[in-house]
């Protein structure tokens, strides 16, 4: 029974996970230029979240360590210096995306501008992290987060042709735009694909001490979870594609975006997409900061945990506290969310190989996942991944100078 | 035991089970006539960093010096008290005794304890 419960929790919690400011955004970008044309890059990146999800919760209950202890330990300290900083910067600059979401939907609330509201979030966000209240913002976050569903119920009053939805799966590139089409694909991958993400995952079980009887639950959260919350991004796709594409609007400004649910579901739409926005953005800005608190104690030894007290764990809870205030630095100065979103998003993508590359080694590796190492199918998932994370840091920059503007 | 692969780079713990730290480095002996043998176990972040760069060893034990107390240097245990090596290296000390925790002792006392509701 409680196993049952914990599967559903961890589902509703991958669905709030996948939906935030970056996915939202790159989705409702991708459908107001280009259809359903993109469908294909939501699909990739909620399979290649599944793929590197599975196998960290895996890494986690068979080996008892997590992704960073392992990276730390199989590779030693001179290699695993660059997956924590790279994570640590690409997690940060995603991080004051978040926080800019949770102030953008606040501003579009009350006319107050975000370069206040963020300070307020931090603060917020801050004190309920420092009072220990983590696991009550993520199952509150990720329950609340659920008004998001609202896409698709907008997707499907919108009647989009699903034939054409289903046709987007197969890539297909654009006569024009061709640079913005693949700078939003490239950007639509980092937005699912984020390395805090399967980080947390394989710390969360650690903390819930998942051991081998867990990898069946393990395989069902990560997917389930996981594959919910593309079709949550696939339905902001569709919406946008109904609502934008025909009017010719394209979204270069935040507040475009409550035009989402607001032209779909009248009066109520607006108030869901700004629950929808700020919850889940908020949700995923605690995770991050405690994700990268994780990964640099984990990385050098320290005690970590969630329910870790400030007082008995100072340079743990410290960490969170630095990465949260300088994040809300870029938004408090006027940077533009949507800009400072969609940047974030490529140089995730870009991030991928340092992370992903190693996982190869890991997760074939016996003294670590003994009988439960990848078979030919993971293997095959694994490889190319890799290799599109490969694809993705050389394009990445090209596409940002070319496409992202 | 291959130390690189089995003990380099393990966490740490003293014998509450209280997180010291990883093994940052291993300090080895050098003796006439016989094999060299560990000598120390090593934490902190010179060790480290020299591992990456010797100018990155240097800069931290720059560092070391100016933060001085909060950070009292590299921690040396001397081998004969490890007691187990698997998933952590253990040993026979209090965390407290040794300067592994200094940093987090220095910030419990002036940092954290100075935060409002705490």
């Amino acid at each position: 029974m409680k196993k049952i419960f914990d599967v559903a929790l961890g589902i509703v919690t991958g669905i709030g996970g996948f939906l935030e400011v970056g996915s939202i955004t790159t989705a409702a970008q991708a459908g107001a230029s280009f259809g359903y044309r993109l469908a294909w890059a939501v699909a990739i990146g909620a399979f290649g979240l599944i793929v590197l999800s599975e196998m960290s919760g895996r890494l986690a209950a068979v080996s008892g360590r997590t992704l960073a202890d392992a990276m730390r330990e199989r590779f030693g300290f001179r290699f695993f210096v660059i997956p924590l900083v790279v994570v640590l910067l690409v997690s940060f600059l995603v991080l004051a995306s978040e926080l800019g979401g949770v102030a953008l939907a606040l501003q579009m609330a009350t006319n107050v501008s975000l370069r206040w509201w963020v300070l307020i979030v931090t603060v917020v966000a801050w004190a309920l992290l420092w009072k220990g209240t983590f696991s009550i913002i993520e199952y509150g976050t990720a329950g609340l987060g659920l008004v998001a569903l609202a896409f698709v119920v907008a997707a499907v009053k919108l009647h989009p042709h699903w034939g054409q939805v289903a046709g987007g799966l197969v890539p297909t590139q654009p006569a024009d735009d061709r640079a913005h089409y693949w700078f939003l694909a490239v950007s639509i991958l980092g937005a699912s694909i984020s390395p805090y993400l399967y980080f947390f995952y394989s710390s969360g079980s650690i903390e819930d001490e998942w051991d081998v009887t867990y990898l069946k639950m393990n395989r069902v959260v990560a997917g389930l979870g996981n594959a919910l919350g593309g079709l949550l991004a696939l339905a902001v796709l569709v919406v946008a594609a109904r609502v934008f594409l025909p009017r010719g609007i394209e979204v270069e400004r935040g507040e475009q975006l409550a035009m989402l649910l607001s032209s779909p579901l009248a009066r109520w739409g607006f108030a869901f997409f700004i629950m929808a926005l700020g919850v889940n953005c908020f949700g995923a800005a605690t995770e991050i900061a405690l994700s990268c608190a994780y990964l640099i104690a984990q990385g050098l030894g320290w005690e970590w945990g969630e329910d870790a007290h400030p007082k008995r764990h100072a340079r743990y809870s410290l960490a969170y506290t630095v990465l949260l205030f300088l994040a809300a630095v870029p938004m408090a100065a006027g940077v533009d969310p949507l800009k400072l979103t969609n940047v974030s998003m490529a140089l995730t993508a870009a991030s991928l190989p340092v992370t992903v590359i190693p996982m190869i080694v890991l997760m074939n590796d016996e003294a670590l996942l003994h009988e439960h190492t990848n078979k030919w199918a993971g293997n095959a998932a694994l490889a190319v991944l890799a290799l599109l994370s490969v694809v993705l840091l050389v394009a990445a920059l090209p596409l940002q100078l070319m496409g992202g503007g | 035991m291959n130390l690189v692969h089995d003990v380099l780079d393990r966490v740490v713990v003293d014998r509450n089970g209280q997180h010291m730290g990883r093994v940052d480095g291993l300090a080895l002996e050098l003796r006439d006539g016989a094999p060299p043998r560990v000598s120390h176990v090593v934490i902190g972040a010179e060790p480290a960093m020299r591992r990456l760069a010797r100018w990155l060893g240097r800069l931290a034990e720059a560092l070391g010096r100016w933060t001085g107390e909060a950070t009292r240097g590299p921690t040396c245990v001397p081998w004969e008290v490890v007691t187990v090596v698997g998933k952590y290296v253990e040993l026979d000390v209090e965390a407290e005794d040794t300067s592994a925790l200094a940093l987090e002792l220095w910030l419990r006392e002036h940092v954290v304890s100075k935060v409002p509701g705490t």
